[in-house]
């Protein structure tokens, strides 16, 4: 009974600490202004919702979710097409250097973005791809093209070699085992991959805002950065953008939860 | 259905030699065992003739054709495994159909295909559940099915029978011999399992570190086991093999050395020819029992032969006890001579 207590305790403190910031920006966003700036009152002493408005109202902020909504999910589908490829031939064609291979990924994936943003800020002007939201995707998967490949060949290993030799004589090719036997089987792993790369370009923010000009590639996280004006900062308004851009995270994440969990334990016991 | 050829293969993994310098021939409809102990290899063999894997060395015919460059998608070869390896995200009737739509068949004609298919081996009932709603049998029978449907050169098994529990393996056993006797499709089957490979085989070939210790049909194999490796591995309980110099003169011209030193000699008795008598009866070994293993109408008897453990029978264990001592009699005929330096079986 003591030690149930304590575990609620414990999750109780835990879920207070991750959300707290999170509900004193949903406070924040519905406030009203005159009390944006002073603490008591905790609450609002009335709930509004002019910051909302003023955010779609007073800035483009439809166009910036569009663009992050575009960029992350083509990155994400790039990430996941090549890292499945590549993790489904690390984790069963036994090709030469494999485990250098994925020694080299793992090295890769620890790689600072600060390190990179430089040089690819004079390589996408090279392309042309600066202030484009190709330029910020290709970079995007980029960068998270070591984690899928890496997670995707976990995945991949789960699967047992059988099931891909069983396919091959069957009749499938190379690429038709792929396609028909292992990936269905991989679902769970491309599941919890997709999601992880998709919050990590809805989340990023250097290259986002090394890489763009304008709100022609913009994304959500440096739009609300670039908010504040000369004389002010609206508080409210931020607030609201936060909670706009939160939103379809926290939707993504509740639809998807069974499958990540059983994505990210995956291979872990022998099924 | 085809004749299916390994010419001088070489196969390794690292340290591992998985074969070296292998040929062997399988007749058109035959059914033939690789046996081995496990880890020894045998299944890549398969994997090889399957094109999964390639060799370092030789060539791979099936039906004459050299197949050793040839994708596994168009070897025409169908595997059945150990871990049955069934598609666990399609139903009983998809995994039936797999290998056929993969040859582009669809619609009335592989319906008719599937539903005779699953006839034939009792699956008609379980079409629509998946592979893990179906028990170790069941699963069996329809990655059978899934090999069989569409009447391959060749059948290559991998252990099928070694997930299953005791009455399970023996009626899966008798349904893959009674396949092969309807259908005479070439089989080509791994096991590690003496006992499964003398009931199922035409012919069976003993591997040992990547080459073969004897190629033989089963009776031949038991009868005249070409050195100590076969005769221990072959034959349950395994041969007793022995050094000849225990023997007294009397027994030793039993034995028929003809004059051969008995030093250089290991004799080869197998438990069944060797009868446990009471300790009074003459000329016979004299050894101490260690255990006894009833075995319903007579005792397996484990004793001790002058340091040496030997298994021998015994019609009726009743009246003997661990402790005691019995005399050991054979019959002239049924001693095997082997070398004692090579293994090497002596002929007499």
């Amino acid at each position: 009974m003591i030690r149930r207590l304590g575990t609620w305790l414990g999750l109780a403190a835990a879920c207070a600490w991750s959300l707290a910031p999170f509900a004193w920006q949903v406070l924040t966003s519905v406030k009203p202004q005159a009390e944006l700036e002073s603490l008591p009152p905790l609450l609002p002493s009335t709930i509004t919702l002019v910051h909302y408005e003023a955010v779609f109202a007073g800035h483009p902020f439809a166009h910036l979710l569009l663009n992050s909504f575009a960029v992350a999910a083509c990155a994400t589908a790039l990430a996941l097409a090549l890292g499945s490829l590549a993790g489904f031939a690390l984790a069963k064609l036994r090709p030469p250097g494999r485990a250098a291979t994925l020694a080299a990924v793992v090295v890769l994936s620890m790689l600072p973005p600060v390190a990179t943003v430089s040089p690819l800020f004079l390589l996408a002007g090279a392309a042309g791809l600066r202030d484009t939201l190709t330029g910020l995707a290709l970079v995007y998967a980029g960068f998270a093209l070591p984690l899928a490949v890496w997670l995707m060949a976990q995945f991949f290993r789960s699967v047992p070699d059988d099931l891909y030799i069983a396919a091959r004589v069957d009749g499938c090719s190379l690429l038709g085992a792929f396609g028909k036997v292992m990936l269905p089987l991989a679902v769970p792993g491309l599941t919890a991959t997709g999601l992880l790369v998709f919050v990590f370009c809805w989340n990023e923010f250097l290259f986002a805002l090394t890489l763009t000009s304008s709100t022609a590639a913009r994304t959500v996280p440096v739009g609300i950065a670039l908010f504040p004006g000369i004389h002010e900062v609206p508080w409210g308004e931020i607030a609201a953008a936060s909670v706009v851009a939160t939103a379809p995270l926290v939707l993504l994440a509740a639809v998807f939860q069974r499958r990540v969990l059983d994505g990210l334990t995956a291979g872990a016991v022998k099924g | 259905m085809a004749a299916v050829a390994f010419e001088r293969i070489a196969k390794r993994f690292g340290p591992t030699v998985v074969a070296d310098d292998l040929t062997l021939r399988i007749a058109d409809g035959e059914f033939f065992v690789l046996l081995g102990p496990s880890g020894c290899g045998k299944s890549t063999l398969l994997h090889l003739l399957a094109g999964i894997e390639p060799a370092d060395r030789g060539v791979m015919r099936i039906g004459g054709v050299d197949v050793s460059a040839v994708p596994p998608q168009q070897r025409d070869v169908a595997m059945v495994f150990q871990s049955y390896a069934l598609y666990p995200h399609l139903d009983v009737f998809e995994n039936l159909a797999f290998p056929l739509r993969n040859r582009g068949l669809s619609g009335r004609a592989l319906r008719a295909e599937v539903e005779r298919m699953a006839g034939t081996l009792g699956l008609g009932a379980l079409l629509a559940k998946r592979p893990r709603d179906l028990s170790g049998g069941q699963r069996q029978r329809v990655a059978l099915g899934r090999a069989l449907i569409r009447r391959p050169a060749a059948f290559l098994m991998d252990e099928p029978l070694s997930n299953l529990d005791a009455a399970l393996r023996l009626e899966i056993r008798e349904e893959i011999k009674r396949v092969h006797q309807t259908h005479r499709i070439t089989t080509l089957y791994v096991t590690h399992d003496q006992e499964e490979a003398m009931a199922l085989a035409d012919r069976i070939a003993v591997l040992r570190g990547g080459s073969i210790a004897q190629c033989d049909a089963p009776e031949a194999l038991y009868a005249r086991p070409a050195d100590t490796f076969v005769a221990r591995f072959v034959g349950t309980p395994p041969m007793n093999l022995l050094p000849a110099a225990l023997l007294a003169p009397p027994e030793a011209a039993a034995a028929r050395l003809q004059g051969r030193d008995p030093a250089s000699v290991t004799l080869g008795l197998r438990p069944q020819d060797l009868e446990a008598r009471d300790a009074g009866a003459a000329g016979a070994l004299e050894a101490r029992v260690l255990l006894l293993e009833p075995a319903g109408g007579f005792t397996w008897l484990v004793a001790d032969l002058a340091g040496t453990r030997v298994k021998a029978r015994r019609a009726d264990g009743a009246r003997l006890a661990p402790g005691d001592t019995t005399r050991l009699a054979f019959a002239a005929g049924s001693v095997h001579l082997f070398d004692a330096a090579s293994g090497r079986r002596l002929e007499r």
